[in-house]
């Protein structure tokens, strides 16, 4: 029984880096019906940019924030220059792009930094906290649960309370009524690219600091669970990004402790289409009804 | 000049299963409009079944495969078209009645979970691969396929089915009202594609005599799809040359000054962003139909003002 | 996928001398290598290839090497897929490569149906070279390995329990965790868990927490440096107690960066130490860092002793012909290697001596040798 809630408290922490990955999938799909398939490059170069400007000098609490507005930035660009001109198109051209853009991050970080893993210059405190006999928190762990949550109600307070936030639930509602009513629908996807990259950023760092190893490829599986979460919470929703990413975060930490390790992979897909057929719109999506 | 040819001689025998590969996924994606975004494990599933095949079935049965290359290559892709084939109509009973972007979402998922089953299955090598198949391709046999394959799915376009399955990619209800079953159109598309797509397969594992779990991941069913779309989706003829594109540009960039040549994947990537960003137009003469298949009726933004 | 672009010594002279040459001598031959220059196994691939290329530069005697070198990426397709290029495309008569077992399993098969002689300076795994005449070794196999650490772990560590961490993606691994389980129980010992992870780990918590719980007296850690180092650096902070026993696959600079201090303080099979008092050992040592400015791991070794073992074959062959240098190499006895005296058995096998290392903050330093 104890083990089961220690693997529990583990999957927290490794679902909160889904968790936060998943936030810019939701987000982007919300508002654009597109899945950005580069978006976990955009987790990836976080984590070196940040590990860049720590070796630099900078102090954390500056080198977040910048990492975040410069791949943030970057994010706004690739929207604006690769996904805007194909709008009208049909529906797979963006996303081979995306996959064309996530290609092209991945190798060129593999030029610059060499494609083996880069150790972090800064690591999450390392302290162990015992409770009694069984149980064995790190302080890493939490300090990652925490600083998502906190990230996912401050973001999900944004988009209910700000005028910016409101916008950008609106165009994921109706984006024609959206305009009608007034919302900038150009900048508003900006801004949707923009938090997600700054998340996905943030769980970048996160990694970095937690496992001391981040690699060009890093975003290649954590991505594609990371888009299943997206999906399992509800696709659009932002606290179905964060249970989502809980959900499966919990579920591989399950498997790894009953020696299912192998399995992990091909459950978070399996529980994701186990959704799909079952409720198609996620764990705390809204059903949308298609006209026919 | 021999020896250029000579040089050539790999990655032409792997440009000829790429394009078995490629006329599959175009069947399902150009062919019936469905977004299957896990294609490479069919290959994997058939690579694998062919592999076992002539490592594990014939010799139970007393037969040497390598005395008998090429009865015992034929029993192989028998056995890898079934195998990929089977895996194809499981996935699509469940599926083929999800909306396109679900669909491809659980496609992906399916993919995925094809790589974790094989990384499971310990007599074919687990994670570690499965190795030590004998190598019974030959170039001629290969290319009469890559014909014959071409051939079939041409007539296949032309035939009361090929039909059958264009109809319900351009319209789903106009379709049934006239007569079709789409679902079974839909679910004739998949397994014929996932078929064809064991069939290479079993000449991926007879050639490099290796196949390895991940051969099933998504990146390698990014490869296929690449190659499919970048080629001209619609058209049949487009997926061979998309396979040739992505075959031979990095072939051919090895050729080009050393700083090139080493980030050739860097390069390509390049070159698919501008080909698709400059070039959707060539999609878009079919953007209805697709937008009738995929689109939600709360209507996709358009772009404000400009070309 | 990386290509590097094949290295090319003179031709002219050698094909003037070799016509004009009463002993009609092989003037030179195409070796290719297959190597992980990319991916989670670089270090080995790096210091190999520095360590082949300080060989062919220091013995310029004929025949000359050129070598087509092909990075594997680290994988087995990828190294089946490197090997069937330098086969069919290169044309190359012989082989050198991979280091990693599982990867040079991917491309044995290739190699023996196209009869081209495949060498490993690196690879352990008793079953790569079972039955397959074209697949050579100049290294000990893990059988050895794993006994010499079991053996070890009894007599000098005294230890009478073990837990095994095996990496479930490496037949290296796996098979070391067989060797090793049988040797332990056979001298007395009880192995009382055997707990696996995946290449694809960052975070071993959930394993290390059973490591923790079982408290035994040694663990048998059989894996790559990469997730290696940082299980050593999160058994650390776990505060686990355990002496961990590692294996050659330890051996890359990257265990100390990526584990820090905890990488100090363990016991690792190894093919060379580089404070070994042989003065062979020393000359090589001194002349690999005056060219590349670092130690030399027992892979650089290896990788010396494989150019140097391959171009004695060719010489011995005195032909390019595959089957030639098939059968050279097979009947290699007694050749001076960086690593110890290599002689071929016949399942292909090098039988030689295993050196035990420390682990310490200054890298691997020399323990002890145990002989076979």
């Amino acid at each position: 029984m104890m083990d089961f809630l220690q693997y529990l408290l583990d999957g927290l922490a490794l679902g909160s880096v889904y968790a936060l990955i998943a936030v810019g999938y939701s987000m982007v799909f919300g508002v654009l019906q597109l899945v950005n398939f580069a978006h976990s490059e955009l987790y990836m170069l976080g984590a070196y940019l940040v590990m860049l400007l720590l070796l630099q000098g900078a102090p954390l609490w500056a080198a977040l924030p910048l990492a975040c507005g410069g791949v943030g930035l970057f994010a706004v660009l690739m929207e604006r220059f690769a996904y805007r001109p194909l709008r009208g198109a049909n529906r797979l051209a963006p996303l081979i792009t995306s996959v064309g853009i996530s290609i092209f991050l991945q190798n060129f970080v593999q030029a610059v930094f060499s494609p083996n893993p880069q150790s972090y210059p800064v690591h999450l405190p390392e302290g162990i906290i015992e409770i009694g006999e069984d149980l064995l928190l790190r302080q890493r762990d939490i300090i990652v649960f925490a600083l998502t949550i906190l990230l996912t109600l401050g973001l999900e307070a944004f988009v209910r309370y700000t005028k910016p936030g409101k916008g950008i639930r609106a165009v994921a509602i109706h984006p024609q009524a959206a305009r009608i009513v007034g919302v900038p629908f150009n900048r508003t996807v900006s801004l949707t690219f923009f938090i997600g990259a700054a998340m996905a950023v943030v769980a970048g760092a996160l990694q970095g600091m937690a496992v001391n190893q981040i690699m060009p490829f890093m975003g290649v599986s954590s991505g594609l669970k990371s888009f299943a979460a997206a999906v399992l919470g509800g696709i659009g929703v932002l606290p179905g990004a964060l249970l989502g990413g809980l959900v499966l975060g919990i579920v591989e930490s399950l498997l790894v402790g009953y020696d299912l390790s192998t399995f992990k992979d091909g459950a978070a897909f399996l529980i994701l289409i186990l959704v799909l057929l079952a409720r198609p719109q996620g764990l705390l999506g809204r059903k949308v009804l298609v006209k026919v | 000049m021999m020896d250029f040819l000579g040089y050539l001689s790999l990655p032409v025998t792997l440009l000829a299963i790429f394009c078995i590969q490629a006329m599959s996924l175009q069947l399902i994606l150009g062919g019936a409009g469905l977004l299957s975004l896990g294609h490479a494990a069919y290959l994997a599933v058939g690579g694998y079944a062919a592999g076992a095949v002539t490592v594990f079935g014939l010799p139970a049965l007393g037969i040497d495969p390598t005395q008998y290359p090429l009865t015992s290559l034929f029993i192989a892709m028998v056995g890898g078209m079934v195998a990929a084939g089977v895996t194809g109509f499981l996935v699509a009973l469940p599926c083929l009645r999800l909306q396109g972007d679900y669909l491809a979402m659980a496609t992906l998922g399916f993919g995925e979970i094809v790589v974790t089953v094989l990384k499971n299955v310990e007599v074919l090598g687990g994670t570690r691969g499965f190795k030590d198949i004998p190598r019974l391709v030959n170039p001629g046999v290969l290319w009469i396929s890559v014909a014959l394959v071409g051939a079939f799915l041409y007539r296949l376009y032309r035939s009361p089915l090929g039909l059958a399955i264009l109809a319900t990619r351009d319209d789903e209800i106009a379709a049934r009202s006239l007569g079709i079953s789409t679902s079974n159109a839909k679910v004739s598309a998949f397994v014929i594609g996932t078929a064809l797509a064991g069939l290479a397969g079993a000449f991926h594992v007879h050639t490099l005599q290796f196949i390895s779990p991940d051969a099933a991941d998504f990146t390698r069913s990014v490869e296929v799809l690449l190659a499919v779309v970048l080629g001209g989706m619609f058209s049949l003829p487009g997926s061979i040359f998309g396979a040739i594109i992505l075959v031979f540009v990095p072939e051919l960039l090895r050729f080009a000054p050393a700083w090139v040549a080493e980030k050739r994947m860097l390069f390509f990537s390049l070159v698919v962003i501008i080909i698709m960003v400059r070039n959707p137009a060539g999609l878009t003469a079919f953007v209805n139909s697709f937008l009738l298949r995929f689109g939600r009726k709360r209507g996709t933004p358009t772009p404000s003002g400009g070309p | 996928m990386k290509r590097l672009s094949s290295l090319s010594f003179a031709l002219a002279f050698s094909t003037l001398a070799l016509s004009s040459s009463a002993l009609a001598v092989v003037g030179e031959a195409k070796v290719g290598v297959i190597l992980p220059l990319t991916g989670q196994t670089a270090n080995f691939g790096k210091d190999s290839l520095d360590g082949m290329k300080l060989a062919l530069e220091k013995d310029t005697s004929a025949p000359k090497l050129n070598l087509v070198v092909e990075d594997t990426l680290g994988t087995p397709s990828g190294s089946a897929t490197a090997v069937n290029k330098l086969i069919s495309s290169d044309k190359v008569s012989v082989v050198i490569g991979e280091i990693s077992s599982s990867n040079t399993i991917a491309a044995s098969a290739p190699a023996q149906s196209a009869r081209i002689p495949l060498l490993t300076p690196a690879s352990t795994n008793d079953a790569i070279t079972k039955g397959k005449d074209f697949i050579s070794r100049i290294c000990f196999i893990d059988s050895f390995q794993g006994e010499v650490m079991a053996k070890f772990a009894s007599a000098d560590l005294k230890a009478k329990t073990a837990i095994i961490l095996v990496d479930s993606d490496s037949d290296y691994s796996r098979g070391l965790r067989d060797s090793f389980k049988a040797s332990f129980t056979k001298f007395g010992g009880k192995v009382l868990e055997e707990i696996s992870y995946s290449q694809k780990d960052t975070d071993f918590k959930a394993q290390l927490t059973k490591v923790r719980k079982g408290k035994a007296d040694v663990v048998f850690l059989p894996g790559y440096y990469t997730q290696v180092g940082s299980i050593l650096r999160q058994s650390a902070q776990l505060k686990i107690k355990s002496q961990y026993l590692g294996t050659d696959g330890w051996s890359g600079e990257d265990l100390f960066k990526i584990a820090g201090p905890a990488a100090a303080g363990h016991y690792v099979s190894a093919h060379f130490a580089s404070d070994d008092k042989d003065p062979k050992v020393q000359a090589f040592v001194k002349e690999y860092k005056a060219k590349y400015n670092r130690e030399p791991s027992d892979m650089a070794a290896l990788g010396y002793d494989a150019a140097l073992f391959i171009k004695n074959a060719i010489r011995v062959a005195d032909a390019t012909d595959s089957t030639k240098i098939k059968d050279a190499i097979n009947g290699t006895k007694n050749f001076q290697g960086i690593t110890g005296v290599i002689s071929l058995d016949g399942d292909r096998n090098a039988v030689k001596s295993a050196v035990i290392t420390k682990t310490t903050t200054d890298g691997f330093k020399f323990h002890a040798r145990v002989n076979p």
